[in-house]
């Protein structure tokens, strides 16, 4: 069965005897702490071997990714866990299961390398799909690996065809299983059980919106050009199909000021957008064609300009219907819809929501929306142009403590 | 209807010229679309909720929906105790199927405008049927497929109807040079799906080096799309030269969609599909979705008289493909004649999840 498994990184060991099954069900205590230096010199140097290569240049998210991985941000991740009083102890969990989702971008790289940061080993299943991106990264991968073969036993990356019985006997073994995908191979992947002592993980879809305060809009305090900017940098990225690039647009303020602030910022979006590095490509505008019609077929939207035009915006009355969340097929489209008051806001928050980008709200709005919100809905409230920034507090998870355990020692 | 009651009392379907496209054809089509703003619900909230006209005198100015959209939402212009059948397709990705309500004189109407259509280029005479598939293929009707309805729909232009693959979709030789020779001599329509004739039927007797020969003047017509095959590098020149080795020397594509059954687009003596009076092609630019002229690849759009039960008349497909002309076709039928060049790509999926959606 384990030749069903076909690992792209080079764990030599494979040639050998030991299969991946005899590894993953040993008990051997192979743990690392969290934050070790040799973990933290294996990361920067994959780091480093991103960003000195020419060809990362074409993959933006590569660089922010390799970014996010440099000692000096890594160093500042492990100073806000100091551990002051030394009440506990914090440990790795042991070997973590991590399967990203079958589209080929590298956002589920980020959860796995920090599971493996804090000490754990890392057995990350990727698609079958093949992309630059994945095979620059694995290239990357194994290139460090070989410098350090410390953690030839500490990194897999491996794929095996639609086989449940894999997946059993793996989830059967580890301490941490991490999925990502849409919400059926999230259940699907949910149902095969894992050990007892087991903790699971689960980035299924989420929903992405902006919150525009119209008065600040117009006001000539703020540069509309940089709020424009921020807002295209947020959505041009991955066609806006990240689960959190904003899909909507709410415009807060009296009718006149959301009218005007529509208005100026969306002509301002039309003249910086030539400059920016988007694609159309004709199934984005297909895809876009399509979910109007099957909106407007259903009355939950209006046109504001075309489905050919880039982007296409889509007036909605509010945000409630859940269908015009699995719909929406990124690419371009945006849903808006108006509001006079910060409740109005809150009554349109669903479950799935997880990102708020907004622009002019202050705090004492936002603690307001947080106290009006009466469902699981919002893992996150930031200002515009950070939406895709990743951070180690995730869909409401703290990763490193996901990813640890903490011993109380009295 | 009664457009199309003239056009079934024309000798053939392809006698209409640009000019019947911009007047008679036009009103119908217009009337057609007022007829499902009255009744589809969904069809009068495209149209209101995206500003669109119905009035338009430009046929490329009518608006078109995607054929997309019968994946996602039970469209029709009738009540339910009018329904006499649901037709479905699996699509290609084999996810979501399109549903097309038909009512009993829709249905009638289908049938009607096939035939009309097909005997124009198979004679009026029935002859002995070969179908490239297996009987399995029309008994499971829990599996009503496009394959299905392709079969059962065709399968009236012939008679003696015998089938070449076994359940397992795998030629039974003997059988058919059993039924070439019962045929004495005389043509045989062979009917299937492009794929199949060229992986199950023709690659098998050309590796096996059987000796087949089909009698003169048999005719094979075939239709299905020909994804699988350009990837296999297999053109419609090669197609035809190849099926000339086995004596079959008139071979003619269709291309047709379960969202406008009965109006298909038949292949001529030149190697174009052309349109009949009853429908009409428009292609469209990929980015800009306005009409390109004659030689220019684009998105095809089909516009068809037929659908009355449900709003299907102007549909934007996803295939990419070429009008060459209108009605100076060599093959002397008027119309507008093209090619399919093959299907748009479709966009990546990215981000976190990983799911197409829509």
């Amino acid at each position: 069965m384990n030749k069903e498994i076909k690992f792209y990184t080079n764990n030599h060991f494979i040639e050998s005897d030991i299969d991946l099954y005899d590894f993953v069900s040993s008990t051997e205590n192979k743990n690392i702490p969290p934050f070790s230096d040799e973990v933290i010199d294996f990361i920067n140097n994959f780091s480093k071997s991103i960003l000195l290569d020419q060809g990362s240049r074409k993959f933006p998210e590569l660089v922010v990714l390799a970014d996010f991985f440099s000692k000096r941000n890594i160093k500042k991740i492990s100073n806000k866990v100091s551990n002051k009083d030394n009440s506990y102890a914090l440990l790795p969990l042991g070997k973590t299961f991590h399967i990203a989702p079958s589209n080929v971008d590298t956002i589920f790289l980020y959860s796995s390398l920090i599971a493996l940061i804090c000490g754990n080993i890392c057995l990350i299943k990727l698609s079958s799909q093949r992309t630059e991106q994945i095979d620059f990264i694995i290239d990357k991968l194994n290139s460090v690996l070989s410098q350090h073969s410390n953690f030839l036993k500490r990194l897999f990356v491996f794929n095996y065809g639609h086989n449940d019985e894999i997946t059993r006997r793996i989830s059967s073994h580890i301490d941490l299983r991490v999925i990502w995908g849409g919400d059926n191979s999230v259940k699907e992947i949910r149902s095969i059980p894992l050990n007892p002592m087991a903790r699971e993980l689960t980035f299924p879809n989420r929903f992405s919106f902006t919150v525009m305060k119209s008065k600040e809009v117009i006001s000539n305090q703020y540069d509309l050009n940089s709020i424009v900017d921020s807002f295209l940098k947020d959505t041009i990225y991955f066609d806006q199909q990240a689960c959190s690039s904003p899909r909507s647009l709410i415009w807060l303020g009296s009718q006149n000021d959301n009218q005007k602030a529509q208005d100026i910022f969306w002509k301002r979006y039309l003249e910086r957008l030539p400059s920016k590095d988007y694609q159309n490509t004709p199934g984005m505008i297909m895809d876009r064609f399509v979910a109007s019609n099957f909106l407007s077929a259903i009355n939950l939207s209006k046109r504001v300009n075309s489905a050919i035009d880039y982007p296409t915006r889509l007036k909605v009355h509010d945000l409630n219907s859940q269908i015009l969340r699995e719909i929406h097929p990124g690419n371009g489209l945006f849903y808006e819809t108006e509001v006079q008051n910060i409740d109005q806001i809150a009554k349109q928050v669903k479950n799935t929501d997880q990102t708020l980008t907004y622009f002019g709200l202050d705090n004492s709005e936002i603690s307001d929306l947080l106290s009006l919100i009466s469902n699981r809905g919002l893992d996150r409230i930031l200002p515009i142009g950070e939406a895709l920034d990743f951070s180690v507090i995730w869909d409401g998870y703290d990763l490193i403590e996901a990813f640890t355990r903490k011993v109380v020692i009295r | 209807m009664n457009l199309i009651k003239n056009i079934l009392n024309q000798k053939t379907p392809f006698e209409q010229d640009s000019e019947f496209r911009s007047t008679d054809f036009l009103e119908e089509m217009k009337n057609l679309m007022e007829h499902h703003y009255e009744n589809s619900e969904e069809f009068r909230n495209i149209i209101i909720n995206n500003e669109y006209v119905l009035t338009s005198n430009k046929l490329e100015e009518l608006p078109f929906i995607p054929t997309r959209l019968f994946k996602l939402l039970d469209l029709k212009s009738i009540s339910e105790s009018e329904i006499f059948k649901v037709m479905t397709s699996s699509g290609t990705s084999g996810q979501s199927v399109s549903k097309i309500f038909l009512d009993r004189s829709s249905a009638s109407i289908q049938t009607k405008v096939l035939n009309h259509i097909v005997k124009s280029c198979l004679g009026k005479k029935r002859k002995d049927m070969l179908i490239i598939d297996s009987e399995e293929t029309i008994k499971d009707r829990k599996k009503f497929s496009a394959r299905t309805a392709g079969i059962l729909g065709f399968s009236s232009f012939g008679r003696n109807h015998t089938y070449a693959l076994d359940k397992d979709l795998e030629l039974n030789l003997e059988k058919v040079q059993d039924f070439i020779s019962s045929s004495n001599k005389n043509p045989i329509v062979i009917f299937g799906f492009t794929f199949m004739i060229w992986k199950n039927f023709f690659l098998k007797i050309q590796s096996e080096n059987f000796n087949v020969c089909f009698p003169k003047n048999s005719i094979l017509l075939h239709g299905g799309g020909w994804k699988k095959l350009h990837s296999e590098q297999v053109d419609n020149e090669l197609f035809k030269e190849s099926l000339k080795k086995i004596g079959i020397n008139y071979v003619f594509d269709y291309y047709g969609m379960i969202e406008q059954t009965g109006s298909i687009f038949i292949e001529c003596s030149q190697g174009y599909l052309h349109c009949s009076d009853y429908s009409e092609v428009i292609v469209r630019n990929t980015q800009t979705l306005e009409p390109v002229g004659f030689n220019q690849e684009g998105i095809i759009q089909v516009l068809s008289l037929l659908p009355r039960s449900y709003p299907g008349n102007s549909l934007l497909t996803e295939d990419l493909g070429v009008v060459l002309g209108e009605d100076d076709c060599k093959c002397g039928k008027k119309g507008k004649y093209f090619i399919i060049s093959g299907r748009m790509k479709e966009s990546e999926i990215r981000g976190c999840s990983d799911t197409r959606v829509i």
